[in-house]
């Protein structure tokens, strides 16, 4: 038996430490300032105010699509299964739970309002609101408002705020609740006067005003603490910052028809419970002009001057639209800057042309009453290339605004460099993605300090953390820092060679070291393998010795064992053959990339284009073809196919891949004739 | 042969003797004419120093053959395209900016510059073209050879080559940014003032030069972007 007394002492004081440690992670986790620091990371944020009692499943896949539903309460009872379906679709999706917070309709007429019907049920009549000749009071057809300001255990302020705790935060569906109507006043409902105390007498109307701000803020506070600081509990229409405060914030409905001014500073003020959820809705003005894009843009581009979510629907005599437009399919990332004024050049909240700075993209707002035409003196931007608004999203380059009044646009950030990708210097590359569609505008890959069609790849080629540039000029590989000083160069063949080289830079055998791998354009099909240094590894040759088709090459794990392999094509006069080999050079297997007939020669590349964590091929006629892209995997199943310019054309096409800013890949074809 | 012939005639009639002799000046003359014109045809053709030369060789040895031309030299400097895009042949953006031109905002288009050399090897190619006062020259280029920079003392785009062969070409583009101002409102602008090569001639050992027609914001070989040259006002 072992004699415990040797147990070393430390050991409880290391359980210590691992439990203090484990609830130091478990409150960091759990914390809801933890949506604090939670980046952005699919702005803009979108909401949907969606207020049908009951939603059915096409819908509800299409409502996973928004990052915040506010969804009337009585979904929780008619269809359950489907506020989970939405959360399977899209687990960070924000779902709140509607009513309103003074109001009650008059009967309970239909067995879908069965959460109503309860509180119905359990309403006196001194719980409504009436004015001094006992009428009670309306604001919306069909619905009487219920007296907030009373405060006895059965009134409406105290049993709401407790129903929502039992019957709605209790189901665990909801992570909050949306109040309509979170006025700060109530005497301009009527002209007779409101009876605030239920004496029949005339009250004085600030007394009225102030009473209902109260107890507004009352049941925000009640509905708070009895569900939570992890429970959200927003309202609309909040035009006073003294409620704004007592909640995790407000949407602002109907935008654009009151002051531009008033609406920001309730929705950009950041002073609210957290996790801040303030909504810009704006709407078609219950026309249904859902092709409104301007009135669309104007209330996006001022809701991405804050942190907050944009809904757009018919209006407030309809909320329960699915609404979609090509800006909300823009990837603009995280925002880099505060909003600023363009004009008064701060961030003072005021009319002018304002602007904030996304990953990328840049959104202008003007909320001024005159045109504004601003001019990028060194910046270009990019219009979103999309299906609506064919003046606006026709993916065109920008070097200026014309704005008109309540006008909003969003500007994508060009990105007219080709890093980690060997590209034909001046070409004008088009830009795809792995579907065949042309994503955005192309551009000149042009370096000025080399000469025209020079292969060169902008990448850190020695693992240093800097970028090099390497190209291949005569018969020289060339390595310059990015002061543009020639830091290395070495003849991969002779060195009266003069056919071209082709090139890439790879991790061929995972030492955690680049290799520069070559193949000659024309010539011997005869690939080395050199480190950054430009000593030889290796060599074979991919094809007959004697042949001089030339060779190209690409590197990448085909076949996601791990390892990776080189994939080389040949010139003119070839047949159009993709060969695979490891990085010994023994074949592994080959593919004909095109009709077996055709000659001139194949361009390929390797990039895992469709995110399915495995590389796949691309091909592209290097001569006296069409523009015919094929993406295949690795043992040579074509995957999708698309022509790059159009059928008619016959050249040859070079191939580059970039990464976006989201890691998305783009599949980048210049032409030549 | 001709004694059997001369015994025959002289055992003819008068009358067919007579035949003979006429048949024979006939066929003399009849040679003579077609003789004539065949010469004529053929000197027209102007092959006549070989046949001269052939004749004479075969009638009189002594004869010297006469010489040949001298084919003339042909002295010109490399043949020199120049374009003007805002859209390139396949219809993509490669120009920034508003075109039609608006008074105040840059619109950058790109001047794409092909040389070809189809006689004598050059030397010191010079290709220059000054720009317009409310022209930039933005930076960006291109060559395939040679050194392209800007000249700012008198405004001028210059690209040097030290040498082009035969049947040789070398291409540059370049970008250049035009901001109009209200003078300009309504006209269609020069991209380009002066458009010019020069070079040495190795063979003629001379200096060429010429120039071309200039650019202007019509854009006449831009399919999608020609004939929007007009500067407008905002609107």
């Amino acid at each position: 038996m072992e004699i415990i007394k040797n147990k070393p002492k430390t050991t409880k004081t290391s359980l210590l430490k691992y439990q203090i440690f484990g609830l130091f992670l478990l409150f960091f986790l759990i914390s809801p300032y933890n949506h604090i620091c939670k980046a952005q990371t699919n702005t803009p944020r979108l909401a949907n105010y969606f207020l049908k009692w009951s939603i059915s499943d096409s819908e509800a896949i299409e409502l996973s699509k928004w990052d915040l539903l506010i969804l009337d309460m009585e979904n929780q009872v008619n269809n359950p299964q489907r506020i989970k379906k939405i959360r399977e679709l899209n687990p960070g999706i924000k779902i709140l739970a509607y009513m309103t917070m003074q109001e009650i309709r008059n009967n309970c007429d239909s067995n879908e309002i069965k959460l109503r019907c309860e509180l119905i049920s359990a309403i006196n009549e001194s719980n409504y609101l009436k004015d001094t000749n006992g009428n009670k009071l309306s604001f919306w057809p069909g619905t009487h408002l219920l007296n907030i300001t009373e405060d006895t255990p059965n009134s409406w302020s105290n049993t709401f705020p407790e129903f929502i705790k039992e019957r709605i935060y209790s189901t665990g569906l909801w992570d909050g609740f949306f109040y309509d109507n979170g006025w700060n006043s109530i005497s301009w409902i009527s002209d007779v006067g409101v009876d605030i105390d239920n004496d029949y007498d005339i009250d004085d109307k600030s007394f009225i005003d102030s009473s209902w701000k109260s107890a507004t803020i009352k049941m925000l506070s009640k509905t708070k603490t009895l569900t939570g600081n992890n429970f959200i509990v927003a309202a609309n229409s909040i035009e006073d910052k003294d409620i704004l405060f007592y909640s995790n914030g407000a949407m602002i409905e109907n935008f654009g028809e009151k002051s531009w001014i008033k609406s920001m500073n309730i929705y950009l003020d950041q002073n609210t419970l957290l996790p801040n959820v303030s909504i810009i809705n704006a709407n078609t003005a219950n026309t249904g002009n859902l092709n409104d894009y301007k009135k669309m843009r104007y209330g996006l581009t001022s809701a991405l001057l804050g942190n907050g979510y944009f809904a757009f629907d018919y209006g407030d005599k309809d909320h329960a639209q699915l609404y979609w437009y090509d800006e909300y399919n823009t990837k603009i990332g995280n925002p880099i800057s505060n909003p600023i004024n363009l004009k008064s050049k701060n961030s003072k909240i005021d009319l002018g042309l304002w602007r904030r700075d996304f990953e990328n993209a840049t959104s202008f707002v003007n909320s001024s009453r005159e045109n504004q035409v601003y001019i990028f003196e060194k910046e270009v931007f990019e219009k979103i290339k999309g299906t609506q608004d064919a003046k606006i999203n026709n993916g065109a380059k920008v070097n200026y605004l014309n704005l008109t009044p309540s006008e909003g646009v969003i500007l994508l950030k060009t990105n007219q460099e080709i890093q980690n990708s060997t590209f034909n210097n001046g070409d004008f590359y088009r830009v795809f993605n792995y579907a065949g569609a042309q994503t955005r505008n192309g551009f000149f890959a042009l370096k000025s300090n080399f000469t025209l069609n020079t292969k060169i790849l902008v990448t850190d080629v020695d693992n240093d953390t800097k970028i090099e540039t390497i190209s291949s000029e005569g018969a020289n590989i060339n390595i310059y820092n990015k002061y543009k000083e020639k830091i290395s160069s070495f003849y991969p063949y002779d060195k009266n060679f003069n056919g071209g080289i082709n090139f890439v830079v790879y991790d061929i055998n995972n030492d955690g070291k680049n290799e520069i791998i070559t193949g000659a354009s024309s010539g011997g099909s005869h690939v080395r393998i050199f480190d950054h240094y430009g000593k030889l590894i290796s060599q074979f040759f991919a094809h007959d010795k004697n042949t001089r088709y030339g060779v190209k090459i690409a590197v990448s794990d085909i076949n996601n064992d791990g390892i990776n392999e080189i994939i080389t094509s040949f010139g003119k006069g070839m047949e159009p053959i993709v060969k695979i080999f490891d990085i010994k050079g023994n074949l592994l297997t080959s593919f004909l990339a095109y009709d077996k007939n055709f000659k001139g020669g194949i361009n390929i590349n390797t990039s895992d284009i469709n995110n399915d964590g495995i590389s796949e091929i691309i091909t592209a006629p290097a001569s006296n073809g069409g523009s015919h892209i094929k993406i295949f995997t690795g043992n040579g199943k074509l995957l999708n196919q698309f022509f790059a310019y159009e059928k008619s054309f016959k050249g040859g096409f070079n191939i580059s891949i970039n990464t976006t800013g989201d890691n998305q890949k783009e599949i980048l074809i210049s032409a030549n004739k | 042969m001709a004694n059997i012939f001369t015994k025959q005639f002289k055992v003819l009639g008068r009358s067919k003797k007579l035949r003979i002799i006429t048949d024979s000046l006939f066929l003399i003359i009849l040679t003579v004419v077609l003789f004539f014109y065949s010469y004529n045809y053929i000197k027209k053709l102007n092959i006549k120093p070989l046949i001269l030369n052939t004749v004479s060789t075969i009638s009189n040895k002594e004869q010297k053959p006469e010489l040949k031309p001298i084919p003339e030299k042909i002295c010109t400097p490399p043949e020199i395209r120049a374009s003007a895009y805002y859209y390139n042949s396949f219809g993509d953006q490669i120009g920034i900016g508003p075109i039609p031109p608006i008074v105040s905002i840059p619109t950058n288009y790109w001047i794409f510059v092909k040389i070809t050399n189809k006689e004598n090897s050059q030397e010191n190619i010079k290709i220059e073209t000054k720009l317009p006062y409310n022209i930039t020259f933005t930076g960006k280029k291109g060559i395939t050879s040679g050194n392209l920079y800007f000249l700012s003392t008198n405004r001028s785009i210059i690209w040097e080559i030290n040498s082009l062969a035969k049947n040789k070409t070398q291409e540059a583009k370049f970008e250049i940014s035009l901001k109009p101002d209200q003078n300009n409102i309504g006209k269609i602008l020069l991209l380009t003032d002066n458009i010019s090569i020069s070079s040495d001639d190795k063979y003629c050992d001379k200096n060429t030069s010429s120039t071309i027609e200039n650019l202007d914001t019509n854009l006449r070989y831009d399919n999608l972007g020609k004939n929007k040259g007009r500067v407008q006002n905002l609107e």
